[in-house]
């Protein structure tokens, strides 16, 4: 919203040389295969997460300092996928968690599961910083890909297995340059403005596209499941 | 179950993805905020995206000490379930400031079951130019202050609150989100300075907030409280 340079801006502020062509090679998590008996355990850990989450919003540093320890692991890697680079996202994941601390207010047990939440409160902070020092767009994400892949996968991240290769193949089955936008702009921040610079077709055009894909994808996602 | 038009499929889909402008954001969390099957829209989204950004890696151990010296301390607070529930409702949501007193005034009537306290204390802050504004709004029962940034630009600092009561000495009152609403309980000691007449400020200041609390930033922003 209000704080970070308007689209237009971003997009004129990034490298002057925005390579369409590089497109995203970084790695999706490897997944294994899973045991039984894991959804108890994940129940279990999202309601401790919710509490803990609640009594953070009371101001319980004791209580944020758990939401700390069950969480940093799972939101270090979001701002590594959006930075990576380690120091970006160090500093990164610093301003997520005191946004968290400030906001943990807001957040409604009954509307957003708490991982949910905390992922796109760090998300959103991310690309807002990423978007201030001039990254957001395309080209960021090539310096997403070169992590390595995070190991071990923590339980939680196994139960989510099935969506995974789900979101993955959806993905796939779209246009190949609405599928590299969609990555783009969740994961590097690009907008509108970006891809149509790239394409050269009007902004009318490349929102009515990707706004076609997003229902495309959709579709794929809820007719699968 | 109704399912969603394609518009508004479409519509999460770009807001959850960070593809609308600042009037469609607030457009699009106006209706999260008034129409669950909406809502529900885009966490769906959320939920589908999620896997992209997935992948633990532990951070270094010093991080935590830092994040804990940037927030200020706080005293465990007891507050009225039914009253958090309202504020929840109301800053759930990163809605605009115009839009959150428009439902303020429409709901309030309807949510108060406990006695009706006196009317909240607020604040309108900006600098002389009128280009930087906030709102805040604080409850004197549960001792929480919420601060709406209208239009807040800290660049790569980060927008620090402090308290100026009659005596003229500025008490942090810790870092605000610079686009979204804040939370700020006020501790048990600090709360007799929230009163009429005191004034509201922001300065930029560096990650974790300006050192032995003296502001080092200039005042960006200000305004006095008054009763609504």
């Amino acid at each position: 919203m209000v704080g970070h340079p308007s689209r237009l801006e971003i997009s004129a502020h990034g490298d002057s040389t925005i390579n369409c062509n590089k497109l995203w090679l970084g790695s999706y998590p490897k997944l294994m295969a899973t045991d039984s008996g894991i959804v108890d355990l994940e129940a279990a850990r999202r309601a401790s997460l919710t509490e803990a989450l609640l009594r953070t919003g009371k101001g319980d540093r004791s209580a944020f300092e758990a939401v700390y320890r069950a969480t940093s692991a799972k939101l270090f890697g979001v701002c590594l996928r959006i930075f990576g680079d380690r120091n970006e996202a160090e500093e990164a994941l610093q301003d997520a968690y005191i946004t968290i601390w400030n906001r943990a207010a807001t957040f409604e047990a009954g509307r957003a599961s708490p991982i949910s939440w905390l992922v796109t409160v760090t998300r959103n902070r991310a690309i807002d910083r990423l978007r201030s020092k001039g990254k957001a767009g395309f080209t960021s994400l090539d310096e997403a890909s070169e992590i390595e892949d995070p190991s071990p996968l923590a339980e939680a991240q196994l139960m989510a297995i099935g969506d995974d290769k789900l979101l993955y193949s959806c993905i796939d089955g779209l246009d190949r340059r609405d599928a590299h936008f969609i990555k783009s702009a969740f994961l590097g921040g690009a907008t509108y403005a970006d891809i149509a610079a790239c394409d050269g077709e009007p902004l009318g055009t490349v929102k009515s596209r990707i706004r076609r894909a997003l229902v495309k994808l959709r579709t794929c996602m809820e007719g699968a499941s | 179950m109704i399912q969603p038009t394609e518009e508004d499929i479409a519509l999460a889909g770009e807001y959850v993805l960070g593809l609308l402008d600042v009037a469609g954001n607030a457009m699009a969390e106006a209706r999260i905020a008034t129409d669950a099957a909406f809502a529900k829209e885009v966490e769906a989204w959320r939920v589908r995206l999620q896997p992209m950004l997935a992948g633990d890696v532990d951070p270094p151990d010093r991080l935590w000490d830092s994040i804990e010296k940037s927030i200020p301390p706080v005293a465990i607070q007891d507050l009225g379930l039914g009253k958090l529930a309202f504020w929840r409702t109301l800053t759930g949501m990163s809605v605009s400031a115009a839009v959150i007193l428009g439902i303020l005034f429409l709901q309030k009537p309807g949510i108060e079951s406990a006695p009706t306290p006196a009317k909240p204390l607020i604040a309108a802050l900006s600098n002389e130019n009128r280009t930087t504004s906030l709102t805040a709004s604080y409850d004197e029962i549960s001792g929480r202050l919420i601060v709406l940034p209208v239009s807040l630009d800290t660049g790569k600092l980060y927008p620090e609150l402090w308290i100026i009561p009659a005596d003229g000495k500025a008490r942090s009152l810790g870092i605000v989100d610079k686009s979204s609403p804040t939370a700020v309980i006020i501790p048990n000691d600090m709360r007799e300075f929230l009163v009429s007449g005191g004034t509201l400020a922001i300065t930029p200041e560096r990650a974790g907030g300006a050192p032995d609390g003296k502001a080092t930033g200039p005042v960006i922003a200000s305004g006095k409280i008054a009763r609504l």
